[in-house]
């Protein structure tokens, strides 16, 4: 074994989690290699003393902090979860059919309607559909042909926004496969489709008034 | 099934002050010492512990003791903590760390560098200055003690990936640990090896 292959066991290694025949593999060239011997108790000692760090007390106002929180929703409208997004997706294609210059393009989907008429059940996939449905007419606005080009900054920060949102929305729907129902998935998955429908808004509207400008120069 | 979670659960959602301050008192250490470490910051820690708390008592009717009520609230805390971090600033992090996947496996040294007791408040840290992807796989595996199958389910990452994370990690605390312990005046080794170089 050399010290590459044992680069790549050392951890298992000390985790105890090789078989018994890596694991003398392993053992043999830490017997004969001092630095992969070094490296494997400096890691086991790093592992060791991880496994001491405890439970940290927060500080008193934290604990205060909730009780006020909690106080002050009480005497709000009770919400429930992702289904406080609900009015969210229901409003973005009238949203977004409010912008003057995609409102020439797009027909304005009832969302609205739909999602106070189906069952708790199917609200989920309804409200995922309404922002998807968002998501897709915005997206496609913001390729078309004739549609103005973002300044680089402002591209450079949109992609990039895109592209974590995406991984976002990703993962929620990754998770959501295995465990269609778990709320906490549901939860990240259309915040995450939340703020991408906000973020497409922003840049539609930065389109938006690009053009408006061209048009002012170029009457 | 525990019926003692179940039995809180339903105090709490039926409105029961005390037994949600109980709820609170319980776990709230363990969460914190995760979602400090997780986020390497002691204030955003505490904002986050309160919205996951706030979270849990709005989710409470959600619940339906399935896993016990830590595991539960263990769960609404790493992702309160992976949507901070995202919301934080991942690029700026993912960059870094793609410089940090180049970190060869090196044992420079043929003895032992990392002190045989390394002290708690050292240990936090170089944990706080690790890059947030690699430190989140770290404080999940080797600080809460989950397996490698674990931790990719709760990060939605690979197996893989979790084990390269863990390794990043322990090799860039190995340096931070050996860096702090190095004597008043002595070069730092890359300086060294910079200087030999020229």
């Amino acid at each position: 074994m050399t010290c590459d292959d044992a680069a790549l066991l050392i951890d298992d290694h000390v985790d105890g989690s090789c078989d018994p025949v890596t694991a003398a593999a392993v053992g043999r060239h830490l017997s004969t290699c001092e630095r992969c011997r070094a490296v494997a108790a400096d890691l086991s000692r790093i592992r060791a003393a991880a496994r001491t760090l405890g439970p940290v007390a927060p500080p008193e106002h934290v604990w205060a902090g909730i009780q006020a929180t909690l106080q002050a929703q009480d005497t709000e409208a009770p919400s429930a979860g992702w289904r406080q997004l609900l009015p969210a997706a229901a409003g973005f294609a009238l949203i977004v059919s409010g912008l003057s210059w995609v409102g020439m393009r797009l027909p304005a989907a009832p969302v609205g309607v739909q999602l106070a008429e189906v069952q708790a059940d199917d609200q989920f996939q309804q409200a995922e559909a309404a922002y998807q449905t968002a998501i897709d007419d915005l997206e496609l606005i913001a390729t078309e042909a004739d549609a103005p080009a973002l300044a680089e900054p402002a591209f450079v920060a949109l992609h990039a926004s895109l592209v974590d949102l995406d991984e976002a929305i990703d993962e929620a729907r990754e998770r959501l496969s295995v465990e269609p129902d778990d709320e906490f998935s549901q939860d990240s998955l259309l915040t995450a489709l939340d703020n991408k429908v906000v973020l497409l808004q922003d840049a539609v509207a930065l389109l938006d008034q690009d053009r408006t400008d061209i048009e002012g120069l170029n009457p | 099934m525990n019926q003692a979670d179940l039995d809180v659960a339903r105090r709490c959602r039926a409105g029961d002050p005390a037994a949600f301050e109980a709820l609170y008192r319980t776990h709230a250490g363990r969460l914190f010492g995760l979602v400090s470490r997780m986020l390497g910051s002691a204030p955003e820690a505490e904002d986050v512990l309160q919205e996951i708390f706030v979270s849990a008592h709005r989710k409470m009717g959600g619940f339906r003791g399935e896993s016990s009520l830590g595991t539960w609230l263990y769960r609404i805390a790493v992702n309160h903590c992976l949507d901070q971090l995202r919301s934080r600033g991942a690029r700026m992090a993912r960059a870094t760390e793609s410089l940090d996947q180049e970190e060869a496996f090196e044992p420079a040294s043929a003895e032992p560098a990392v002190p045989s007791a390394i002290s708690r408040i050292d240990l936090e840290r170089a944990i706080a200055q690790l890059p947030h992807g690699c430190r989140a796989a770290f404080i999940l595996h080797d600080v809460e003690g989950l397996d490698h199958r674990e931790v990719a389910e709760t990060l939605g990452i690979s197996e893989g990936t979790s084990k390269s994370q863990v390794h990043k990690a322990r090799m860039r605390l190995r340096r931070l640990l050996t860096a702090r312990i190095r004597k008043p005046g002595a070069a730092h080794p890359q300086l060294v090896k910079l200087v030999k170089a020229l």
